[in-house]
């Protein structure tokens, strides 16, 4: 009996082992630099994960459902020049239109949706292989992006356009008597967190992608149509490429042709970290949060440090490593267990000594 | 750092020879201030620059001239602070500041290849000669990732930035952020678009295209006793404007000389087209000259195609095709040492950084940076053969 609860608690520990390890960091990172846990920097930190985090959003639909979406990034990097070309005057490297931004976001959403679909389409409809589907995505998309530039930044949007990216919601009057902002990116990052949770987690969109994730032949026979819940999760995930790439756009307050470029590493291994399985039908939102997280405490904690970048580099490949490394074994421990619980199952009458 | 060790350095990594040849400091010309072929000051947008370039006299070109260029940037600016002690670094300025706290600078670098290695190289030495302390960041080709260590720097309180810019527009953001936590901003290599800052430090590319216009000029003149020949000009990326700065230094000089005809291919830095072009255009030409934007890139695939049609002759031997460039690589030095290149107008990549911080430190000690504030002395022109020893 108590096997089983200690067996209980180990999932349970490795379900939430990303909190665990985003708290070590911060401790970690706090005793090691004086300047690395004050307000400014914490607030900053959600900024600087804010796109990442939005592409970690959609990749984890697509990876629940046992697919993923490498295009993503190329897709945030030309929605984002898209705009930039629609909004920026000729002199800063647009078309001269200088639409209203309202607008230039709308068209920015409805191309990233539009992305996703066409993703989703030939990999449902046309049955193609979605490897290889959104890496050839990737190519075309950045292609485009360089070609429409053509191989310029964009920059100087107005105010409205950079408000996710760049504006504040609020600010707070500290003990120091400076004000600190709190920034619209950080409190757009958590809500959209939170929304996707609650889809995933509480709607039937959301458990049905679990489903078509853990065992697509059983949610075919169960009646959920697996073709539409993927082409679905491509399009969301479009969706959060968009938003990434307008939310990008304005931290940075302006579009370059490499933007994104090389992140969707970053979005897999934060994801994965965040205990998002890559074989599907596994993980939550709230924790790849947490991984979006412990990936930018890392970026910004080694950063202060003065850790070379090279070895930067080496303790991200670690962290990776070492998330796919418990993954893996949570995988074979809850198939023991499975295991276990067939043949107690059975009528041969074994007694499991671990379950009994 | 002493110019006594940079000293040292150079007889680690040169070896002068005494018989009479000399280097010369191309025409550092007008707005440089009165420093040596020293550094190119920016002052927001202004433009002026320092290249060296270096040549030497016909009759002395088989004699082996071993100059690797940065040691001869090092060896110019031992030489400028060994004649005039007086204009030595600004460190006392920085000392007092440092009475408080250490000073610190951030250092952002774009990459770490080629160049930029080099650059970032010569930023530590600048800093640490000044008795500061230097940190950096590799943005890897990534403007967001630069915006990203750029918020470090503000959050750690550097005392100053120093970026190579990823991207001329996109780094405006960061240069507002570090504007709002007053921490000043300079740049080197890459002037922001878009944005103020305190002042940045490039090379003259312009310059340098016309330097190696008039080094052709010359080879020419004195082939044919009068300015008159087929140049070919292989072009870089013509997108961007170091490209079309070099081509216009070039060809601005060679407008005045009609009888010199310039055959102009673009390569797209690209070493594959350097080689193609210049097998296509030798071939159905009598091409007397080459002039490379980046004899970086293009030294060894002209050469290996010269040497494909038949035509890789040395200097001064009868069907020598004159090989000029800008940057001064490793590559085209040593071609000038075997005797195949001629002239090389080059960037003085590891001083811009040591340049930089001399004009830190006048802000950090309350002053202003004037147009024409001059930070170290050296001689104009050639530097004197009585110099080497002492260097050497």
């Amino acid at each position: 009996m108590s096997k089983v609860n200690s067996g209980n608690l180990f999932v349970f520990l490795v379900e939430n082992l990303i909190w665990v390890l985003v708290l070590v960091a911060l401790i970690v990172f706090s005793l090691l630099s004086d300047k690395f846990l004050t307000p400014f920097n914490m607030v900053n930190l959600l900024v600087r994960v804010a796109a990442l985090g939005l592409l970690v959003i959609g990749q984890s639909f697509t990876l629940i459902t046992g697919n993923f979406d490498l295009s993503s990034e190329s897709t945030m990097g030309l929605t984002a020049m898209v705009g930039g070309l629609m909004i920026a005057s000729t002199v800063n490297g647009g078309l001269g239109w200088e639409v209203n931004p309202l607008i230039a976001i709308a068209v920015m959403i409805v191309l990233g949706c539009a992305i996703g679909w066409i993703n989703g389409t030939l990999i449902t409809k046309f049955k193609m292989n979605n490897f290889i589907v959104t890496v050839a995505m990737l190519m075309i998309l950045r292609g485009v992006t360089y070609a429409i530039s053509p191989g310029q930044s964009t920059s100087f949007f107005p105010e409205l356009f950079d408000f996710l990216g760049s504006g504040s919601v609020m600010r707070i009057q500290q003990a120091t008597g400076r004000f600190l902002p709190i920034p619209a990116a950080a409190i757009f990052l958590i809500l959209m967190f939170a929304v996707s949770h609650v889809v995933t987690r509480y709607r039937r969109f959301g458990r049905n992608m679990y489903a078509v994730g853990s065992n697509r032949s059983a949610a075919d026979a169960a009646g959920i149509d697996s073709q539409r819940v993927i082409l679905l999760v491509y399009i969301v995930s479009g969706l959060f490429a968009a938003l990434a790439g307008l939310l990008e756009a304005g931290r940075m307050d302006s579009a370059t042709p490499r933007m994104g470029s090389g992140m969707i590493f970053s979005v897999q291994a934060a994801a994965v970290i965040g205990g998002i399985s890559l074989f599907g039908g596994r993980g939550t939102l709230i924790g790849a949060f947490g991984g979006v997280l412990l990936w930018g405490i890392l970026d910004t904690g080694l950063n202060m440090l003065q850790v070379s970048p090279f070895w930067i580099e080496v303790s991200r490949g670690l962290l990776l490593l070492f998330a796919v490394f418990l993954d893996a074994m949570k995988v074979r421990y809850l198939h023991r267990i499975a295991v276990r619980k067939a043949l107690t199952g059975n009528t041969i009458g074994l007694q499991d000594p671990v379950m009994t | 750092m002493s110019p006594h060790v940079l000293g040292s350095a150079i007889v680690q990594h040169t070896n002068l020879d005494s018989r009479g040849h000399y280097l010369s400091l191309g025409q550092c010309q007008a707005p440089v201030f009165d420093a040596l072929c020293l550094p190119f000051v920016h002052f927001n947008a202004c433009f002026q620059s320092t290249v060296l370039q270096f040549q030497w006299e016909k009759k002395m070109k088989k004699v082996a001239l071993l100059l690797v260029f940065g040691v001869l940037f090092s060896l110019v600016l031992s030489a400028c602070t060994a004649v005039a002690p007086g204009a030595a670094p600004a460190t006392p300025a920085a000392g007092e500041e440092a009475a408080g706290e250490k000073i610190t600078i951030g250092y952002g670098a774009p990459e770490l290849s080629g160049g930029q290695g080099g650059i970032m190289a010569g930023m530590e030495l600048g800093a640490k000669n000044q008795g500061w302390e230097f940190v950096s960041n590799n943005a890897n080709f990534d403007a967001s990732a630069q915006a990203n260590q750029i918020d470090d720097f503000i959050a750690s309180g550097v005392n100053a930035i120093v970026t190579v810019p990823v991207d001329s527009q996109a780094i405006c953001a960061a240069v507002k952020k570090a504007k709002d936590a007053g921490i000043p901003f300079y740049t080197i290599d890459r002037a922001p678009i878009g944005c103020e800052i305190n002042m940045t430090v490039q090379s003259d590319n312009y310059l340098a295209g016309k330097q190696s216009a008039e080094a052709m000029v010359a080879l020419l003149t004195e082939k044919y006793g009068e300015p008159k020949g087929t140049v070919l000009e292989l072009q870089g990326n013509l997108g961007q404007n170091v490209a079309q700065l070099r081509g216009g230094g070039f060809n601005d000089v060679m407008k005045e000389y009609p009888n010199i005809k310039i055959i102009s291919k673009p390569t797209d830095w690209d070493a594959a087209k350097f080689s193609q072009n210049t097998l296509d255009v030798v071939a159905a030409e009598p091409v007397d000259g080459i002039y490379m934007h980046s004899d970086c890139v293009g030294t060894v695939p002209v050469t290996a195609a010269l040497e494909q049609l038949g035509k890789k002759v040395k200097a001064g031997e009868e069907g020598h095709i004159f090989l000029a460039g800008v940057d001064g690589c490793a590559d085209a030095l040593q071609s000038i040492r075997d005797g195949y290149s001629d002239q090389a107008s080059s960037q003085p990549i590891p001083d811009f950084g040591v340049v930089l911080a001399d004009y830190i430190a006048i802000e950090f000690a309350g002053g202003t940076i004037e147009e024409g504030t001059v930070t170290r002395k050296a001689h104009h022109g050639r530097l004197p053969r009585s110099s080497s020893p002492t260097l050497v």
